[in-house]
């Protein structure tokens, strides 16, 4: 009896202290500026700008509303017109719920596990980031990837991006659809399709950290006509410049968009995660030839990235790429479907 | 291997460039050894096959024009080198007529000298689909006694469906027959093979052609990748120089495949590859063409 009441009274002092007017209060409070980033939209000029963000356990709602803030705040005084954010950004709410790291890291019978965690913690983490960025992106008259959160829908948890336009409105969403072996043990589903959201600012995609592993995230994308892809990640791995490039580069190569890389970095409920944020192109559209706009200098520190698009040249270089852009329908046909039964059967055992 | 400052006019020139840089497997070790795309091209035109052709187009109709037994002869050379190397070999490539189409083709010749297959390039650049190229349709992987081996052709590297469809055919090892243009390749060849290496983890050996032709300079460091978890600095490269892109006659690397084991043991990245999405969209296509039309 007693425990429920506990529990009762926990529940709304959450609820209390998530609720969306709070998140929005706080924020009016600030000193916004409507900026005119997203006024005049030229395909030839689009300003984008890819979050690195150092990791933190919030306890205070507020405390978190305020650091995204301060991203969004700099990156829109950058001219920025499109920001991205990292994989699990509103991870960092955890420190909502006291003592969740130990519940996390030590997983006991008797205990909460993890998927259980986190369907009890992501409807409260998701009402204030959700909150928080849709407040954000209107006060700034930008286009915000919030980066990724873990959404329960019915029994199974996603791992899910979102998009808000320069009104506040939510315009999209993504599930991941590769998930790391670990992701898989802490009980989230996979998604299914890859899709893109047209905008103003061009045709953009958001797939998730690992999805940027395999080509055919990025050319079913291509095939959906993307433009810009942006990868928001959370890696566990200690960084190294090759296993790094493994992900969002030679996909941008392959498949003739921009990306942008966000990367939460520093410590978090116990790992270290590391990575380089940064805007990528195809080869022929950097000026050094090596498929990099910008890229943050730290792979553990907090940066700000940004970089110029020319939508039209890349489109142009679509159409007169001198080695992409083939197709070989008949090679496609008669190999995709049976290869893909064949990964089924473990080709690699 | 390269072939930079190779002498093609005679037979005798050309098999001495090679002997003198192959150091064959120790005891009975299996071999491969991969040439670079274009060499018989670059073959013919040197030992004046192609008469006074001025650029590339005019060498490569030049070549086409060949009587039959051309090729017979030039697959002979390479059957006879195969079995004085007792290595499997991948001697390059080949342009071949057949109904009226252009291909881009090599061949795979085993350790005793016998041709067990062949590949075609499926995949053209602008440049290829100017000159009327046609693209082939089959993706074999052939089992020998290095494991199950792969060919990829010239613009195929950039192609990621071409390195995963051999891989979910089980195999091990990608040979590369390249032909960069000179310049700056660096990050050109990281899109390419290197790319098709990390995302399906098998080995691949990159043999890229360093001569001319009229009108044409090629030039790249050969390479031969790993998976990044297997080579020093997790670099993805066995051997060969990326960073300077200085290049080597020949190149050589032991390809240890119980380290490749371990490394897919360790991270299945295949298995992880969502079988819910991954029905390509041409093969979606076309079910759902047929879908409708039932």
């Amino acid at each position: 009896m007693q425990i429920k009441i506990k529990e009762k009274l926990f529940l709304q002092q959450l609820k209390w202290r998530t609720r969306p007017s709070l998140i929005r209060r706080h924020l009016q409070r600030k000193r916004f500026w409507f900026t005119r980033n997203c006024r005049k939209l030229t395909r030839r000029n689009i300003k984008v700008g890819a979050t690195q963000v150092l990791a933190k356990l919030y306890h205070n709602p507020l405390d978190y509303a305020d650091e995204m803030y301060r991203h969004v705040q700099r990156a829109a005084a950058a001219g920025v017109q499109l920001l991205a954010f990292p994989e699990n950004n509103s991870l960092q709410l955890l420190g909502l719920f006291p003592g969740v790291q130990a519940l996390l890291e030590k997983q006991a019978s008797g205990r909460p596990s993890r998927e259980e965690l986190l369907h009890f913690a992501a409807p409260f983490i998701n009402r204030v980031a959700l909150q928080v960025f849709a407040c954000l992106s209107k006060a700034f008259g930008i286009y915000i990837m919030a980066g990724s959160s873990p959404y329960p829908e019915g029994k199974i948890i996603r791992n899910r991006s979102f998009l808000f336009g320069p009104d506040g409105m939510q315009l999209g969403q993504q599930d991941k659809v590769h998930l790391m072996p670990l992701e898989q043990s802490w009980g989230f589903s996979a998604g299914e399709r890859f899709s893109i959201i047209e905008t103003p600012l061009g045709r953009l995609a958001m797939p998730i950290c690992m999805d940027a592993s395999f080509f055919e995230t990025f050319r079913s994308l291509e095939q959906q006509g993307a433009e810009i892809v942006i990868v928001p990640i959370a890696n566990t791995e200690p960084y190294n410049f090759w296993l790094a490039l493994r992900g969002i580069w030679p996909r941008v190569q392959e498949s003739t968009v921009y990306g942008l890389k966000s990367a939460l970095v520093g410590e978090l409920l116990g790992f270290t995660l590391t990575g380089r944020a940064g805007v990528f192109a195809p080869l022929e559209l950097t000026p050094d030839r090596d498929g990099v706009l910008c890229e943050a200098r730290h792979f553990d520190r907090e940066a700000l990235l940004t970089a110029v698009l020319d939508l039209e040249a890349l489109a142009e270089l679509r159409r007169n790429h001198p080695y992409l852009g083939d197709a070989n329908p008949s090679f496609s046909q008669k190999y995709f479907p049976a290869a893909y039964s064949l990964k089924l059967k473990d080709p690699q055992d | 291997m390269n072939f930079a400052g190779c002498d093609f006019r005679q037979r005798q020139g050309f098999l001495e460039y090679i002997y003198s840089h192959v150091k064959p497997a120790a005891g009975n070790e299996p071999f491969l050894l991969v040439f670079p795309a274009h060499l018989a091209l670059l073959y013919a035109f040197h030992r004046g096959d192609l008469g006074a052709a001025s650029d590339f187009g005019q060498a490569v109709s030049a070549f086409l024009e060949l009587p039959p037994g051309w090729q017979d002869h030039y697959l002979e050379l390479h059957s006879y080198i195969a079995r004085r190397l007792q290595a499997y070999l991948v001697p390059g490539t080949v342009l071949k007529t057949e109904e009226g189409q252009i291909y881009h083709e090599a061949w795979l010749i085993s350790d005793k000298g016998e041709v067990r297959g062949s590949q075609r390039q499926l995949f053209l650049s602008r440049e290829e689909r100017e000159l009327g190229w046609s693209r082939g349709d089959t993706a074999a992987s052939f089992s020998t006694a290095l494991g199950k081996l792969g060919i990829i052709i010239g613009t195929d590297a950039w192609y990621p469906e071409v390195g995963r469809v051999l891989a979910l055919q089980g195999t091990e090892i990608l040979c590369h027959c390249g032909a960069l243009a000179a310049g700056e390749n660096k990050w050109r060849q990281l899109a390419g093979s290197w790319q098709q290496v990390q995302q399906n983890q098998f080995f691949c050996v990159e043999s890229q052609l360093v001569a001319a032709l009229p009108g044409r300079a090629w030039g790249a460091p050969s390479l031969i990748h790993a998976p990044c978890e297997m080579t020093a600095g997790f670099t993805g490269i066995l051997a060969g120089d990326t960073e300077t892109g200085a290049y080597t006659n020949y190149l050589e690397a032991s390809l240890n495949k119980e380290a490749r084991r371990a490394v897919i043991r360790n991270y299945p990245l295949l298995k992880l590859l969502n079988p819910a999405f991954c029905r390509y969209p041409d093969s979606l296509s076309a079910e759902e063409e047929h879908a409708n039309k039932n």
